[in-house]
């Protein structure tokens, strides 16, 4: 499985930090791929309506992560503030997962 | 839940196809009679929208009071309300201050206290505005919002504000222009509605920064010259590389980190962004307008609120302000404001500041 993350927008926005980071699950520790495909699986990632984006909120930002798990491939965008607590669940876990990778290249 | 509200103070109203209504004149009475939740409720089930100009708006037409532009300094009330969302994403959170109140043991509840009342009375002194609305809104923000959470946002009717990510992020109410732009940013949906994105939205984020930098120079009492001009002084942590998020004084300077990247903010229409990101870069060609507010301040000497300040907020309330405004069309609008609050110095001086930028404002 691997994982596609990008930041947009925000009080600080910062486009170099915010660039796209690619997270290659296989790589990862068993236990935290595990836990991973557990929050896509939790966030019913592939199969939820897409939200409506509604105008722009000033300031909040909008997360958008690409799963790309062999036959199924979704890409979603989620804008702050994120109700659903499992797609919360998962944008933050992702989120952390996207800094180590970045701090790695 | 907004005709269940109204169930439960009215009782319910049966209509023949045996689904509960209230009738459309009694939501209106409440609408205009009611406290703010009942009226928010009321509108919704009426179906309005109640956004703050919109609710203004639609009060109005329901013959409601016209407060606007009524008050006068005497008549202009705080009444602020700080909660805590206990480092959950539910808002509004637990009521932890409210007007009046003294000061607890909370650093964030203090500041976003504190940044609140400093910047209710900046407009209200400085440019006799009864809160963000001109009607007296409550303020409301919401301090300790989610885990780790590195941002600070206003969702239409309140501020939220993230404690930061213990990284590289500190907490987002330490530094008052933050909260002076949040709430700005409620003062431009109120005024001009310019829609976030391009080059209405840099104009946006830098009505947000300009007004949230003039509230922190209010407070100091400094001038043009004294003023450091930085946005989010403090918000980063020891680890970065950087003054501040943003200078208005010298856009692209601000930080230069090795993990954060550099300031990406041009000064000029020659270094304009064109980028599907962040709404087509709001936050990063609003340098353009950033500096131009910057270099009138400066040109023109003294208090930036009193004479550059005044210009840009009479330019936010000036009616020929499209919500798709482009950087020239403001410009042009400040040049005319600034010739019809001061005269051919200022206005010179204006249109030689948004030229050094890059934009033609000249008719
Ligand atoms: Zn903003």
């Amino acid at each position: 499985m691997r994982i596609q993350f990008r930041v947009d927008g925000g009080f600080a926005a910062l486009p170099g930090f915010n660039a796209p980071v690619s997270i290659e699950c296989d790589t990862l520790p068993p236990a935290r791929e595990a836990q991973l495909r557990d929050l896509v699986q939790r966030a019913d990632f592939f199969t939820r309506p897409e939200a409506q984006a509604g105008a722009p909120m000033p300031d909040a930002r909008s997360f958008t992560i690409t799963v790309d798990d062999g036959p199924r491939c979704r890409t979603m965008t989620v804008h702050e503030p994120i109700g659903d607590p499992a797609l919360r669940d998962l944008v933050a876990e992702v989120r952390g997962e996207a800094r180590k990778a970045r701090e790695r290249r | 839940m907004a005709a269940s509200t109204l169930e439960a103070m009215h009782g319910p109203v049966r209509c023949p196809h045996g689904c509960s209504i209230l009738p459309p004149d009694l939501l209106r009475r409440i609408a205009r009679n009611g406290n703010r939740r009942q009226r928010e409720a009321a509108l919704d089930t009426l179906g309005l929208d109640h956004t703050l100009r919109a609710s203004r708006a639609t009060l109005e037409l329901l013959g409601g009071p016209a407060r606007r532009g009524l008050f006068g300094l005497a008549g202009a009330i705080k009444q602020r309300t700080v909660y805590d969302a206990d480092h959950t994403e539910t808002l509004p959170g637990r009521v932890v201050r409210s007007e009046g109140a003294a000061a607890g043991g909370d650093v964030e509840v203090n500041e976003a206290y504190d940044g609140l009342g400093a910047t209710f009375d900046f407009f209200a002194q400085a440019y006799d505005r009864n809160s963000i609305d001109d009607a007296g809104l409550h303020l409301d923000a919401t301090v300790h919002y989610g885990q780790r959470y590195d941002n600070a946002f206003w969702n239409g009717r309140q501020m939220v504000f993230g404690d930061g990510d213990d990284d590289l992020f500190n907490r987002f109410t330490i530094s008052l222009d933050v909260i002076g732009h949040e709430l700005t940013h409620g003062v431009t949906g109120d005024e001009a509605q310019l829609v976030y994105l391009g080059q209405a939205g840099a104009l946006n984020e830098s009505l947000s920064d300009v007004f949230g930098s003039l509230v922190k120079q209010y407070v100091r009492r400094q001038t043009a010259e004294q003023a450091d001009w930085l946005i989010g002084e403090g918000l980063f942590t020891a680890k970065v590389h950087g003054v501040a998020l943003r200078s208005m004084k010298a856009p692209g300077s601000a930080f230069d980190d090795p993990v954060l990247g550099r300031d990406p903010q041009p000064a000029n229409m020659s270094g304009y962004v064109r980028t599907s990101a962040d709404n087509g870069g709001v936050h990063t060609n609003s340098g353009i307008p950033n500096h131009a507010f910057y270099l009138v301040a400066v040109a023109l000497g003294g208090y930036a609120w009193e004479k550059a300040g005044r210009i840009w907020y009479d330019t936010l309330r000036d009616r020929r302000l499209k919500p798709t405004a482009t950087f020239r069309q403001f410009a042009r609008l400040c040049v005319q404001n600034a010739e019809h609050a001061f005269g051919a110095h200022e206005r010179d001086a204006v249109t030689a500041a948004w030229s050094e930028v890059g934009v033609a404002a000249d008719a």
